[in-house]
């Protein structure tokens, strides 16, 4: 339980800086898969975890008053999870995984949810903030940032310290008992999270307009693999020359101009 | 502006999400950002309390942009004190006209492209390198890049919003040029990725093994068309996982497909 309260406490800071001070990337889901896992004992798996609901919600940005998805809590729970039933539970790795990703994805809304209810009191701690500006009250305006601050770290790490309380002491009754179809439609649908983070990366970089540098740069690549495959480096160097024209000369065509 | 004075602003700069509401957006930590400088500026009372006032309006831009929007209101804030007759709304009308193109650059480089750059490279450090050591310092490598550009653009934001007031948006007259070649690099990654990283998986499709780059590239591009649709990831990722689900129940998947990956 002591593990887990001062996991939750880094989470609630990795979680300011991703939504409210710093805005370092510390609180993205790779790092605080990274950085939970190293705390827990296996940083690489952690980091993965990390990076799968990372390239889920890569696309979704903070801009104006958009709220997106909180990454930092269901990253933080699902590395504890799996760091914690994989010793525990006689599952597939890849299944587990997902099995976890399936249950703590949600923690992203709720956090988000809480967030917006956050947000909203803080506007009424605005209007306090009227009157110490009325007053030259510079001292409570601090007040006001750190108690912000403080609401937004209490938030994140309370939501882990419960959902993986709770994970902890459900999920592995629930997967001693799990049909074997299930286990392994988990394991191979593990195999599509990949895929799908790249189609999402490839929205935020609007892609549509790329097409044929996304598609251009793929052929290049593949044919370079087959050519090293293939043990004729010489062939290697003409192909990239070849692709890296071939793209330049999409990217010139694909263009916009400002 | 002091060098020390320069120093606390950038420091306090990192704060201005704190109190973000949806009545103001970052007043509050636009105002707990200049409070020092203001300090300094306004050493009565009243004036001071004036002073503070004008900072509890409404403030909208990209955190890494408030310094731009910082050092302009400085530079008002001096103009004011040097010139009595001066209204302070020319401080309102300048930084109202500042925000959004300030708030449109800063999105479109930072939200919309190096950030996810940024990560998108980390992850492929982090599938792609074999050793341990390696993912750790390419994806220590990457966010010190960022951050160090961030926090470098974040500290000459005052110097250019305090020299060159509304000017200041001059600066950022080739981030569009930028932003799409950034975007072009990121594309190229993820087509290497698509291409590359499955072939050195091992995919066996009803005891065939199979050369899964074109496969992967059928169902990025799929996964793209939902998108598209507006069917949003989270969706599909429940989608997918259901249909794999459904897809054990009625096919025997241990020995109809099997995928091995290196992660």
């Amino acid at each position: 339980m002591t593990g887990l309260i001062g996991v939750s406490a880094v989470a609630g800071l990795l979680g300011l800086d991703n939504r409210a001070v710093g805005r370092s990337l510390l609180g993205e889901p790779l790092c605080v898969g990274w950085i939970i896992g190293a705390l827990m004992g296996d940083a690489l798996g952690g980091l993965l975890v990390g990076a799968w609901i990372q390239l889920l919600w890569v696309h979704l940005l903070p801009e104006g008053a958009v709220t997106p998805p909180d990454g930092t809590v269901p990253t933080a729970v699902a590395v504890v999870l799996v760091q914690r039933l994989e010793s525990r539970v006689a599952l597939d790795h890849a299944a587990l995984v997902m099995l976890v990703l399936v249950v703590t994805i949600p923690l992203g809304f709720i956090s988000r949810w809480l967030e917006i209810h956050l947000k909203e009191g803080l506007g009424r701690m605005s209007e306090w903030v009227d009157v110490y500006a009325y007053h030259g009250q510079t001292d409570k305006v601090t007040r006001v940032i750190l108690w912000s601050a403080g609401l937004e770290t209490m938030k994140t790490a309370g939501l882990t310290l419960v959902a993986s309380s709770i994970g902890l002491a459900v999920l592995p009754r629930m997967l001693a008992s799990l049909p074997q179809p299930i286990i392994e439609g988990l394991g191979l649908a593990y195999w599509f999270i990949l895929p799908l983070g790249l189609a999402v990366t490839l929205e935020v970089f609007h892609v549509t307009n790329k097409l044929r540098v996304f598609l251009g740069s793929f052929l290049v690549m593949t044919v370079a693999y087959v050519m090293v495959q293939s043990g004729r480096p010489w062939l290697l160097v003409a192909g990239v020359a070849a692709g890296w024209m071939f793209v330049r000369w999409n990217f010139r065509a694909n263009k916009v101009t400002a | 502006m002091t060098r020390r004075e320069q120093w606390g602003l950038w420091w306090r700069s990192w704060w201005v999400d704190a109190a973000w509401n949806f009545q103001r957006h970052q007043n509050v930590g636009f105002l707990f950002m200049m409070t020092p400088a203001l300090k300094r500026r306004w050493k009565d009372r009243d004036a001071l309390a004036a002073a503070m006032k004008r900072y509890t309006r409404y403030v909208s831009t990209h955190p890494a942009m408030i310094p731009v929007l910082g050092g302009l209101s400085l530079r008002e804030e001096e103009a004011l004190r040097a010139d009595s007759s001066r209204s302070p709304k020319d401080l309102h009308r300048l930084k109202g006209l500042m925000m959004g193109p300030l708030a449109a650059m800063g999105d479109g480089l930072f939200w919309s492209t190096l950030k996810p750059l940024t990560l998108l490279l980390g992850v492929a450090s982090v599938v792609t390198i074999p050793q341990t050591w390696g993912k750790y310092a390419a994806l220590i490598g990457l966010l010190a890049a960022y951050n160090f550009f961030r926090l470098w653009l974040m500290w000459k934001g005052f110097t250019w919003g305090y020299e060159r007031g509304v000017s200041a948006v001059g600066v950022f007259q080739g981030v569009t040029g930028s932003i799409q070649r950034f975007q072009a690099v990121g594309i190229v990654v993820v087509a290497s990725l698509t291409a590359l990283l499955y072939p050195w998986s091992s995919v066996t499709i009803l005891g065939r093994q199979v050369a899964p780059s074109f496969a992967v590239l059928a169902i990025v591009l799929l996964f793209m068309g939902g998108l598209r649709g507006r069917i949003s990831s989270t969706v599909l990722f429940y989608v997918v996982t259901v249909g794999c689900v459904l897809a054990a129940y009625g096919w025997d998947l241990r020995n109809a497909v099997r995928v091995e990956v290196p992660w």
